[in-house]
Order: structure tokens, then C-alpha cells, then sequence
């Protein structure tokens, strides 16, 4: 594997917090002396917290500036106010390191033509003596391997999806509300303004790490849109790359002379850029998440529109899912006669339908061999699996159970994983892929199962499950399409 | 005329925009098919012209001032002779001026009447972050509103000229409704790559629409387009 010029910024050995905050139990946005220490990364390597009015964090000797901290730093991070970072800037040119993260803000993105100015000089500066730089007026990185993280409270597992976020706060929430679904990272940079390191860099980058096998981005607007799209499609063309962009625009026309004028706006343009790439694009924060979730599961290997709903929950439940099943995209297709007639063998009529949606539960020894008719019957190109199936575990969620448990403890989770073990072994028997949809909220702790859990237990078997059967539909439907827009361009599935 | 003689005249008359004749013209060079136009400026050149096309003829206003032609009583269909062309010449001079007493007018457009077909829309922007932008669509007068058009950034491959035909919505429509003849995809699609290789070579051009293009069974060409340069 050869060594991309940007490996150093994902790894480096030591890194030092310019203006780093007295208090090291801060927690909130900007508190990187504070995140790298829980990180472990001073475990790692050199970490320097840099602070001329500070004299010690808990006890840990504070550097008065940059020059007297020990050799080598590799990154440094700037907490700096922007009226001192041109003289930082010299000093990580003296002190030869290779990247920094300007934390700080107040340069181009004000509108303020000066501060353009100022930005552009510093970048020129630092392209000269070799330095990248991430930012100004962003998070920077969080990178499991290396242990570095922008926020508290992010795991230090790594994974296999790579973000690129020009908004520090919505790259902070995809990691949070991912993490609560199982997914964990590779790499997560936030770029801010972009004024060095841009999204087609960052792109060229995940194109060829071996570590990310999914590639997500957020992104507002776009600097060299000729190198983004050809970063892009280089990109797409081996990983899936899942785009959100963020900020509708009319079209820069003249005078939008011509219809086509009138007709161009930002999100149809930005829209066709994906299709033409093979890139999926996200219309919402929902969306890319169930996205990011869907291509590392699944969902990815569905071929087909027809849906077999086993999710229980009572007849209108199932008329809702049915129809939002349909609205989405994909079908509900009847189910034989002859596999109606055979599940007839183990449910009663009364109360129940066995057609498709199936709203029944048989007797819990029947219930592998009616998943896998299910699963089976003509038509059916999937299962969408709800939890609340197993009505002989959720019935009596705090009762002790006589095969998990141990010490009389029969937990949720283990409920839930076993559920999710179950949904996997008919997906391996059938080789019909399994689909979840948890209802959130009320339901799910009427059953005793706590969805995140639900969520998480699923995904660690490759299962992708959703919190609504109609975001479950969506998500499919988005997938097929893709796939189908793909035509021409290499395989990957 | 080539290229750059018409662009040289539009700056010096002030004009961003090229007008109908001009455009077809150079677009016709190019290799896209268009409905023969002929400019004329007076009634002897409009019969002249008329019989060089072979009737029936369209004569439409030219002025750089009058965007909607029909608005203004500046268009006559279905001129079948030299005294239909003739009396047409006279009411359309009449209508616009009287309609837009300060226009400059140039002439008329004489033009043969093409069959109908399905009516869709070529064209092209400069985007401000991708840069050129091919869109197409269903066309005709109500563009604007049904919206149901595909945009692609150049250069164009054959993949994304087809798949900007196969994301139209109204797909039902192309392919022929009460009657009609499904359009020919594989002509459509060689007219986007043709207007598509057009833009790259020409960087003066701003914005373009080809608005209606007549889909057919065999064939498609555009009956009219309007092209719009960058300001000098």
C-alpha cells in the first residue's frame, strides 16, 4: 500500500493545543486538550496542552508557547483568537510540524474581506513550508486508530465509514446518533471554510484508505467544483460515497434568460452531480444516516421491490406499514396460497392474518418454520422483521429466562440479541435479506425492548434496521435506485 | 457566418442575446438538427425565402426586443403561398410595432412547418460551482411549471445523456400517448451530445434553450433556440 500524502495529517505522533482552556473538565465544543486526554491519545504520543496564562492543567506542566514544547510536534490544534494566529503560524513553520487545525473562527467565513485576505496569506504561507492545514472554523479530526477525537464521549473502536463534514456540529451529531445505531468510524474530519484541505482532497483521500469502505460528506458549498466532481466519481466509482448538501440556491444565471436558467438551482444541479458520479445523495440528516447504515448492511444485497411485513402490532398497524411500504416504492405482494394454507397449520384464523402484512404469532416452536415460509414465498425479495415478534420472550421481558440467563438476570439485551440472532439465521437459511423496523417510543417499552439496543444488536449480526417501516421502505427504494443509476460504472455489490 | 462573425455582431449592436435565426444557424453548423430558418428583411426576401423552404411556412417576428413573439401577434402559421407570406410580412410589422412602438426589429424568421412531435427541451447553463449544466426535458409552453427535466455537467458521456432521458418522469409521454409515436431515444440522445460538444467548444456562451424540440419516431429536431452570451 503506498503512503497518500495526507497519511500524516490522519497520524500523527504528537500534538500540541494552542490556547488551550485552564479547565480540563470542560466538555463542550472546543475542549480538545480535554477530549484527547479521555481519547487516551497522550498514551500514544506527545501531547502539549499550550497556554502563556496558564500554568498547570490538573497538575500536567502548561507550555507557555508552541517553541517551548518538545520535538517533534506533528499537529497542532489552534484555540487561539484569530489576531494571534499569524504569529503561530511562524512558529509551526520554525517548529517544522506538519499539519494544524484551526479551531478558530472569525476569518472568511464572516464576509469579511479582510479577514479573506488574511486566511488566503496564512494558507499561502503554510503551502510553502510544506503544512496542511484543516479549517479555519471547524472540529477537525476524530480518528479511532490514532486516538483522536474532536468531542467527549466518542468511541475509541474504529470502524469502517469515513465522514467529511463542513459543519463541525452535524458531523459531531452523525457520530452520536450513529454510535447509538452501532456504526463506527474511520475517519471523521470537519474542514470548515476549506481553505487549504477541501472535500475533493479529503474525497481522493477515502477513495484510497483502506480502513473506510463508506464514505459519507456534508457539504454546503463547493470550492473547485470541477475538482469535486472529479474527486467524486473517483470516489463512487470504489466505495459508496453518501453526499448531504446543505443550502438551497437559485441558479447563478444572468438574468435566468432561458428556462433552463430559471430551472437550475443548486439542489438539481447538486442532484444530477450525484447521479452522474454514482454517488447516492441524502436529501436530510435522517437520510444519510439510514443511508450510511444501509450500504454497511443488508440492504445492500436487496434485489427486488417485494416486501414480506412481519412485524405484528395489531391490523391497522399493518394497513399503515402496508401503505407506506407502497408509497415509498416498494410492494407487498399476497402471499401464495399455498404458503397461506401451511401457516394455517400453526396460527389460528381468529384474530390474525397470515396473507401479506402477517399479523400473527404462532406458538413459539412454530415460529422458525413460519419465518422461513415467509421468507421463502414467491415474490417476497425481502422480510421486514419487527422485534415484537417473539411474544413468548416479550410477554414476561423481567421474568427469568431459563436458556440466557445467568445470575437470574434476563436483560433486554439479551432479549434483543438473541431476536437479532434469530433475524440472521433465517436471513442464512433462506438467503432472503432480513430487514428490522423498530417502532420507537411507547410501543418498544411496552414490549420491553429498548430500540437503540434493538438497533445495535442487528447491525453488529449485518442486519440494517430502521425506526420506521416507512424510513425502512425509503431506504431500500434510495438503494435499488442507485444501483439501477450505477449502470455503466463497476459493481459494488 | 461562423461563430465568431455573429458573436462580434451581437457585441456590436449591444446584444447579449443571439437571435433565433443566428442561433439555429450556428447549431445547425454544429450538426444539430434544426428546422430550416431563413432571416429575412423585407417581403421580397420573406417570398424568396418561403420558396427556397417550400410551403407551407412559419414567419416569426426578429427583434432583440421582443422576447414572446406570440404575445405580440409576431408569429403566422400554416402560410401555404407567396401572398399568404406576403400579407403575413405586413401584420406582423404592424402588431409589433404597435405592440412595442421603440423595438428595433431586424426582420422575420422564415421557417418550414415541421410535422408535430413530442414537444421536449435541450439546454444549458453555466452553473457558478460545476460550470456548464446540460438540462432536458418535457418542452413546450409549460415547462416552467411540470419542472419535470434532468440536469447533467458537462463533458457528457453517452451513459449521461441516456439517463437524463430515463429520469424524466413523464416518461409515458416519451414513449407516445393517444396514438402518438414514442420518441426516438437514440436521436435525442445524440442531439444532447451534439449541443453538449457545441457548449464545450464555444466558452462565449452563457445559456442556451431549445425550446420546443420535436421528438419522433425516427429523428428529433429543435424548431426553435435561443442562445445567450456571456456579457462583454
Amino acid at each position: 500500500m503506498s503512503i497518500h500524502s495526507l497519511d500524516p495529517v490522519f497520524h500523527p505522533r504528537s500534538v500540541a493545543v494552542v490556547g488551550v482552556s485552564s479547565n480540563p473538565n470542560s466538555t463542550g465544543m472546543g475542549s480538545f486538550y480535554a477530549s484527547l486526554l479521555e481519547s487516551g491519545f497522550a498514551e500514544r504520543g506527545g501531547l502539549y496542552p499550550v497556554n502563556p496564562k496558564v500554568d498547570e492543567i490538573n497538575g500536567v506542566p502548561c507550555f507557555p508557547t508552541l517553541m517551548d514544547t518538545p520535538d517533534p510536534v506533528d499537529h497542532v490544534i489552534s484555540q487561539v483568537p484569530a489576531r494571534f494566529v499569524p504569529e503561530l503560524v511562524d512558529q509551526c513553520i520554525a517548529k517544522k510540524v506538519r499539519s494544524i487545525h484551526f479551531f478558530t473562527a472569525g476569518f472568511s467565513e464572516t464576509g469579511d474581506q479582510d479577514m479573506a485576505v488574511v486566511e488566503q496569506q496564512m494558507i499561502e504561507k503554510l503551502r510553502l513550508a510544506g503544512i496542511r492545514a484543516i479549517g479555519p472554523n471547524c472540529m477537525g479530526l476524530y480518528v479511532p486508530s490514532s486516538k483522536l477525537a474532536f468531542m467527549g464521549g466518542f468511541p475509541m473502536e474504529s470502524g469502517n465509514v469515513f465522514l467529511l463534514s463542513q459543519s463541525g456540529a452535524n458531523a459531531g451529531e452523525v457520530v452520536r446518533d450513529l454510535t447509538n445505531r452501532g456504526v463506527r468510524f474511520s475517519k471523521v474530519v470537519s474542514y470548515g471554510n476549506g481553505a487549504d484541505l477541501r472535500a475533493h482532497d479529503f474525497l481522493d483521500y477515502a477513495a484510497q484508505d483502506e480502513e473506510s469502505k463508506v464514505v459519507a460528506a456534508y457539504i454546503e458549498g463547493v470550492q473547485d467544483g470541477r475538482k469535486f466532481f472529479e474527486a467524486l466519481q473517483r470516489c463512487a466509482r470504489v466505495k459508496p460515497v453518501i453526499v448531504l448538501k446543505g443550502g438551497r440556491t437559485q441558479s447563478g444565471s444572468q438574468a435566468a434568460h432561458s428556462h433552463t436558467g430559471s430551472l437550475a438551482g443548486s439542489i438539481e444541479v447538486f442532484d444530477a452531480v450525484c447521479r452522474q458520479t454514482g454517488a447516492l445523495r441524502a436529501e436530510t440528516m435522517d437520510e444519510l444516516q439510514d443511508l450510511i447504515v444501509a450500504v454497511s448492511t443488508n440492504v445492500r444485497q436487496v434485489n427486488g421491490r417485494g416486501v414480506a411485513l412481519f412485524a405484528g402490532g395489531g391490523g391497522g398497524f399493518a394497513v399503515l406499514s402496508a401503505d407506506a411500504i407502497d408509497r415509498e416504492g416498494l410492494t407487498v405482494p399476497r402471499m401464495p396460497q399455498s404458503a397461506v394454507d401451511q401457516m394455517r397449520e400453526y396460527v389460528p384464523v381468529a384474530g390474525s392474518s397470515v396473507n401479506n402484512p402477517i399479523d400473527a404469532f404462532p406458538p413459539s416452536e412454530y415460529l422458525d418454520e413460519m419465518l422461513r415460509l415467509i421468507a421463502t414465498a414467491e415474490g417476497m425479495d425481502m422480510v421486514f422483521m419487527s422485534p415484537m415478534i417473539d411474544r413468548s420472550r416479550w410477554q414476561q421481558p423481567n421474568s427469568p429466562d431459563k436458556d440466557d440467563s445467568k445470575d437470574g438476570e434476563n436483560t433486554r439485551e439479551t432479549v434483543v440479541n438473541e431476536i437479532a440472532r434469530q433475524m440472521k439465521r433465517l436471513q442464512d437459511d433462506t438467503g432472503t435479506p432480513v430487514i428490522g423496523v423498530i417502532r420507537g417510543g411507547g410501543m418498544a417499552r411496552m414490549m420491553g425492548i429498548d430500540s437503540d439496543d434493538f438497533l445495535v444488536s442487528t447491525y453488529r449480526q449485518g442486519i440494517g434496521s430502521f425506526s420506521s417501516v416507512s424510513r425502512a421502505a425509503r431506504t431500500v427504494t434510495q438503494l435499488l435506485q442507485w444501483r439501477e443509476n450505477r449502470q455503466g460504472l463497476p459493481d459494488l455489490s | 457566418m461562423n461563430f465568431e462573425s455573429v458573436v462580434e455582431l451581437a457585441h456590436a449592436e449591444g446584444r447579449d442575446l443571439l437571435n433565433e435565426v443566428e442561433a439555429k444557424q450556428l447549431l445547425a453548423q454544429a450538426g444539430v438538427p434544426v428546422v430550416e430558418t431563413v432571416l429575412a428583411s423585407s417581403v421580397e426576401e420573406a417570398k424568396l425565402a418561403a420558396e427556397k423552404i417550400g410551403y407551407p411556412v412559419v414567419v416569426k417576428v426578429v427583434s432583440a426586443d421582443i422576447s414572446h413573439k406570440s404575445d405580440v401577434g409576431g408569429v403566422k402559421i400554416g402560410l401555404a403561398d407567396a401572398e399568404e407570406v406576403s400579407q403575413a410580412y405586413q401584420a406582423i410589422m404592424e402588431n409589433s410595432r404597435e405592440a412595442v412602438p421603440d423595438a428595433v426589429i431586424t426582420g422575420v424568421a422564415v421557417q418550414g412547418m415541421a410535422s408535430e412531435g413530442i414537444e421536449v427541451i435541450v439546454g444549458m447553463v453555466r452553473d457558478p460551482q460545476f460550470g456548464p449544466v446540460m438540462m432536458f426535458g418535457l418542452g413546450g409552453i409549460f415547462v416552467e411549471l411540470l419542472k419535470d427535466v434532468s440536469f447533467r455537467v458537462l463533458p457528457l458521456a453517452e451513459r449521461d445523456a441516456r439517463q437524463m432521458i430515463d429520469d424524466i418522469k413523464g416518461q409515458a409521454i416519451l414513449d407516445g400517448v393517444r396514438g402518438q409515436a414514442a420518441a426516438d431515444k437514440t436521436a435525442l440522445c445524440q442531439l444532447i451530445l451534439k449541443v453538449g460538444q457545441f457548449i464545450e467548444q464555444h466558452p462565449e456562451i452563457q445559456e442556451l434553450d431549445m425550446n420546443p424540440v420535436f421528438a419522433y419516431a425516427e429523428g428529433a429536431v429543435a424548431v426553435d433556440a435561443r442562445i445567450v452570451l456571456h456579457r462583454e
